[in-house]
């Protein structure tokens, strides 16, 4: 970091300091790089807007891949999180998914605590209202109070800020949550450099009193006995004391209330422009799409260990004050429940993630980038893995190295950007199992495997770890080859033979081998009742990646070509996609445009 | 795959068929191919769309036959290209002429199916409709072309819709189960079992019935059978003088099979002569035979043939025997030789004379009550080969599925498999899903954590 007159200078500028920021920031400058986290208020790191937790189905997957790139979510969620659970455990190996519940002021000061280890990364508190850009590329990034960035990155993920108004019945405030600003000036000015924002809206319910709630009336849900961590290197593990969580319900009357209170809805009277999930509705639309439902689940989710504050998670709403304490009464068990804060909604800006190009760069301007809720997403883990992709890709672009790109059968990170960056949103996006088409190869337990070594190739594997990945990857291979050769009872067929069998006693057969740690377990036993099926979609990945990888040369004139209608000649162009798989991701492009662009390249191939 | 480029041409009406035949041009030449072959009062470029009557002209300029034409400018045209009309009276001469201008222009004669293939680069059309635009302009029957007629438009490609959705809302509920589990409810495998077998059900009802129907596309398959010298080949050159040809290339024709396809009350019926009966080479009949047994099996009917004014013989038995299946008829052939008193009777043989043509009636009407009786009942479902590999392959995504929800109790994998059925489905509409599966479980389950 060097302090001239002009300003002092950085590889990169990252500006919000939410989860996106955070792995950001901790990945470029493990890369090497001077890197600015610009943040409002520093306390407010990685704070978690809604629900205290981490992880689900398919968000929890990539979590460990996360820590599979290098990133500190997983280790910051093991080290602050109260309770564990895998989801979806009686189903098959791949959609199980971790999760955990977290104390959310402790995971806001682990990542601060984790960034504080970088020596390269600076934190400076502040706004920041203006880029510098000249000649189509970033050159600064200018503060509020008038201090000058200068840069040639920079990366926003100012999450849910630009331009967010928050809705309490009729009542309208600026800020990005309760009791922070929002960010109107730097939007402002990146619609002058040519971004066009959109609107989205999300919703978060009220906090209650915990002494307040009669736990009595409520059910309990305990974590899981052997709980498993989002790092398989997080020592020790679990770090804090485990809790329990409860669950109670809706009512009829609930309902009723709501129903009562519609006129009041900013929602239902038009005030809100901004489209919302159709998951993670707030009550006021799951009252109104789904009137026959009598009950809907309200999960208890506890803030922090000595919190007092109680996360009641599936009743966000943005209903009036007076609605919102009438129909929480409602619910059995918070029959005297005392309101902290209330609900609310809140709109903010965002940018189209199809005006990215695959570096989730601004195709206007060099070197400004977009990543996390900002680019259309929702979620915590879905903010950090995009934080981390396009970190990946500035270091790329400053070390003068390839473009950092994952495939659809490589990862949920891969996924989840790929179906961004090629479709745009037209709600918030989250990440679920089924956007994968090769979901049966994005397992949890192979995430190391695949994707260690673009940690490993980038000086991103934290101290002490790479051994242990090496040495669990090689003792995988050790007690799989012992499966194929050991046979139970010393006769009959190999164990791995008999694993594959559908009516396998698997505890039985696995206490054959000598093998303590329950995930190595687990991560045998999945890999081998899946291996055909995994190898059939592997399979098809490649075949697809042969046929369609054919290179689109860039002298190829899409406005030449005939038969394509216009709207898929506009596409292409915006797009510019470099192979025939990336023109068969972009919406309406249709087999036989394929066919022309191949047959057209063959025609210049052979020119 | 046909190279995109260039202006062609083709007859829009069946050779030999009509009083009118029309070429149709398409491409940047149009307008200069109209200039040049055709003189009229008015530009047919200047009045599109229009019947603009006028002289056909060969290339030095002497008129040929009066004739109409129509222009239609880019892009309101079939191809979406320039494309021009010439509708002729239906003399081959003037059309052989017609051609030779054409190319001589710079034109060239269209393949098979490129007009339609144009039209759907063009966006002008789905691709899907297509298909089955060029299949209906290979029928042949009334029959097929009602049919096919079906496909195109209506009830095939409706069954096809209402299976696609049945595979989403079966993947709607199973997805819904997998990605949120803590929101929606949680019913035992055998549940996915009982959700999944109505939709394989529907899955293989229309693979029988699409079978069922492929005689309505490719004509029933009829061999002729019988042992050597039985009057095979004369009764398969009676039929084709009498009965109305279809002459078109199809797969099957080989040298040591003569095939043709013909029009039975209607009904395509392909017949099948043992050409290798025909080879006189001592030796060579036998392989002969053994192939003519081959395509025998394969047939949807066999008429057994044998010599009726020499008997029902021991070369008959043998033949019979051999065949190792019921024929639909017995003919006793050479009835003119042998009068009214036969060897037929006996085997209640359908007797018909070559030369004379008697019995011949008898056997058609015979042919065709048998063709009605074998055509499916409710209706059509036509599919092209293409199309129908993908309903196989959609049958055996949902069979595996259904493995998995019995035996392996997998719902991870029976998952997968509905979702290769999907995929499937997706490749025999030549459309793709895309948010189709969410919107469908966002507006069934009420998933809000």
């Amino acid at each position: 970091m060097r302090t001239g007159n002009k300003g002092t200078k950085y590889d990169a500028v990252v500006i919000g300091g939410g989860h996106a920021g955070a792995e950001a920031a901790y990945i470029l400058s493990g890369m090497g790089f001077d890197t600015a986290l610009v943040t409002h208020d520093g306390d407010a790191i990685s704070r978690m807007s809604c629900n205290p937790s981490i992880g689900g189905v398919g968000k929890g997957h990539l979590v460990r891949e996360i820590d599979a790139l290098g990133g500190l979510m997983a280790k910051a969620a093991d080290r602050t999180g109260i309770q564990f659970r895998i989801l979806n455990g009686s189903k098959g190996d791949a959609v199980q998914g971790l999760r955990c519940q977290s104390d959310r002021e402790e995971y806001s000061r682990e990542v601060r605590r984790i960034l504080a280890g970088r020596p390269l990364l600076e934190i400076l508190q502040g706004e920041a209202v203006e880029l510098e850009v000249s000649a189509g590329r970033v050159r600064g990034v200018r503060l509020e109070d008038g201090r000058i960035l200068r840069t040639g990155m920079a990366l926003i993920t100012s999450g849910t800020f630009l331009r967010a108004k928050m809705f309490v019945g009729l009542e309208e405030t600026y800020g990005g949550r309760i009791g922070e600003p929002s960010s109107n000036l730097l939007a402002d000015n990146l619609e002058k450099q040519g971004v066009v924002f959109g609107r989205l809206k999300t919703g978060t319910p009220a906090r209650l009193a915990r002494r307040s709630i009669n736990w009595d009336a409520a059910e309990t849900q305990l974590g899981d006995e052997v709980p498993e961590p989002f790092s398989l290197f997080s020592r020790p593990f679990p770090a804090l004391p485990q809790v329990a969580c409860h669950i109670t319900h809706t009512t009829k009357e609930t309902a009723e209330i709501v129903r009562s209170f519609l006129g009041e809805s900013p929602l239902y009277k038009g005030l809100i422009r901004g489209i919302g999930p159709r998951y993670c509705p707030s009550l006021e639309d799951k009252v109104v799409k789904f009137p026959h439902h009598e009950r809907h689940q309200v999960f208890l989710e506890p803030q922090g260990l000595d919190s007092d504050e109680i996360y009641p998670n599936g009743i966000s709403t943005s209903l009036p004050r007076k609605a919102q304490d009438a129909f929480i009464r409602s619910i059995p068990a918070l029959e005297e429940a005392k309101v902290l804060t209330y609900g609310y909604a809140v709109e903010y800006d965002f940018i189209q993630p199809t005006s990215l190009d695959m570096d989730l760069c601004f195709k206007g301007v060099e070197g400004l980038h977009f990543a996390g809720q900002i680019i259309g997403t929702t979620g915590y883990e879905e903010a950090a893995g995009l934080g981390l992709y396009a970190a990946f890709n500035i270091g790329a672009k400053l070390g003068k190295k390839d473009p950092f790109r994952l495939g659809r059968h490589e990862s949920y990170l891969g996924v989840m950007v790929s179906d961004l960056v090629a479709n745009g949103v037209l709600e918030p996006y989250r990440l679920f199992t089924s956007r994968a088409e090769y979901r049966l190869l994005l397992d949890r337990h192979s995430a190391y495997r695949r994707l260690s070594g673009c940690a490993e190739e980038r000086g991103l594997i934290p101290e002490g770890e790479s051994g242990f990945r090496g040495s669990r990857e090689k003792a995988f291979d050790r007690h799989l080859a012992d499966l194929k050769t050991k046979k139970l009872g010393g006769k009959g067929s190999s164990l791995y033979t008999l694993l594959k069998r559908s009516d396998a006693d698997i505890p039985n057969i696995m206490s054959e081998i000598s093998l303590e740690d329950p995930f190595m377990r687990a991560y045998l036993v999945s890999e081998i009742k899946d291996e055909g099926y995994r190898e059939r979609q592997r399979e098809e990945a490649e075949k697809l990646a042969g046929s369609l990888g054919t290179r689109i040369p860039a002298k190829l004139d899409i406005k030449s070509l005939p038969g394509l209608s216009r709207e898929i000649v506009e596409r292409l162009i915006s797009k510019k996609p470099a192979t025939l798989l990336e023109a068969s991701r972009i919406p309406g492009v249709t087999p036989s445009a394929l066919t022309i662009l191949r047959v057209e390249i063959e025609r210049l191939r052979r020119k | 795959m046909p190279d995109l480029e260039g202006t062609i041409f083709g007859e829009m009406t069946y050779p030999g068929r009509s009083a009118l035949r029309a070429v149709r041009v398409s491409g940047s030449l149009s307008r200069k191919i109209t200039k040049k072959l055709f003189f009229s009062k008015s530009d047919p470029w200047k009045n599109p769309r229009t019947a603009v009557s006028g002289l056909l002209r060969n290339l030095e300029g002497k008129p040929v036959d009066s004739i109409l034409a129509l222009a239609f400018p880019s892009p309101n045209s079939y191809t979406g290209e320039d494309c021009a009309e010439f509708q002729c009276h239906g003399s081959e001469g003037v059309i052989r002429g017609l051609r030779s201008s054409l190319f001589a222009l710079g034109a060239r004669e269209a393949l098979p199916g490129e007009f339609s293939y144009r039209a759907v680069l063009a966006g002008k059309m789905a691709a899907e409709e297509a298909e089955s635009l060029g299949d209906l302009v290979r029928a042949e029957t009334e029959l097929e072309a009602c049919a096919v007629g079906i496909s195109g438009s209506g009830s095939s490609r409706s069954r096809i819709l209402a299976l696609k959705e049945a595979i989403l809302q079966l993947r709607a509920k199973w997805e819904a189960r997998i990605d949120f589990p803590e929101e929606v409810p949680q019913p035992g495998i055998k549940t996915w079992k009982k959700e999944l077998l109505p939709v394989l059900k529907s899955v293989r009802d229309a693979l029988s019935l699409s079978r069922r129907s492929r005689p309505v596309r490719e004509g029933f398959r009829v061999a002729i059978f019988g042992a050597p010298n039985s009057g095979k080949s004369s009764l398969f050159n009676c039929l084709l003088g009498r009965e109305r040809a279809i002459v078109t290339p199809h797969p099957g024709t080989t040298r040591d099979m003569i095939e043709e396809k013909l029009d039975i009350d209607g009904i395509p019926m392909v017949f099948m002569d043992m050409a290798g009966a025909r080879r006189k080479k001592p030796g060579i009949e036998k392989e002969g035979i053994l192939r003519a047994l081959e395509s025998a099996k394969r047939a949807d009917a066999v008429l057994f043939l044998f010599d009726g004014s020499r008997g029902w013989d021991a070369a008959d038995e043998e033949a019979l025997r051999m065949l190792d299946r019921k024929p639909l008829l017995f003919i006793a052939s050479k009835k003119d030789l042998y009068g009214k008193k036969g060897h037929g009777a006996a085997l209640k043989a359908l007797e018909i004379s070559n030369r004379t043509g008697e019995g011949m009636d008898g056997l058609i009407k015979r042919l065709s009550t048998w063709g009605k009786r074998n055509l499916p009942k409710k209706g059509f479902f036509l599919m092209n080969g293409r199309q129908e590999e993908c309903l196989l392959g959609v049958e055996a995504a949902l069979a595996e599925a259904e493995k998995a929800v019995t035996s392996v109790e997998n719902e991870l994998l029976a998952a997968e498999k509905a979702r290769e059925a999907q995929r499937e489905i997706d490749e025999l509409l030549l459309s793709a899903s895309g948010e189709e599966l969410y919107d469908l479980i966002f507006s069934g389950f009420c998933i809000g954590k």
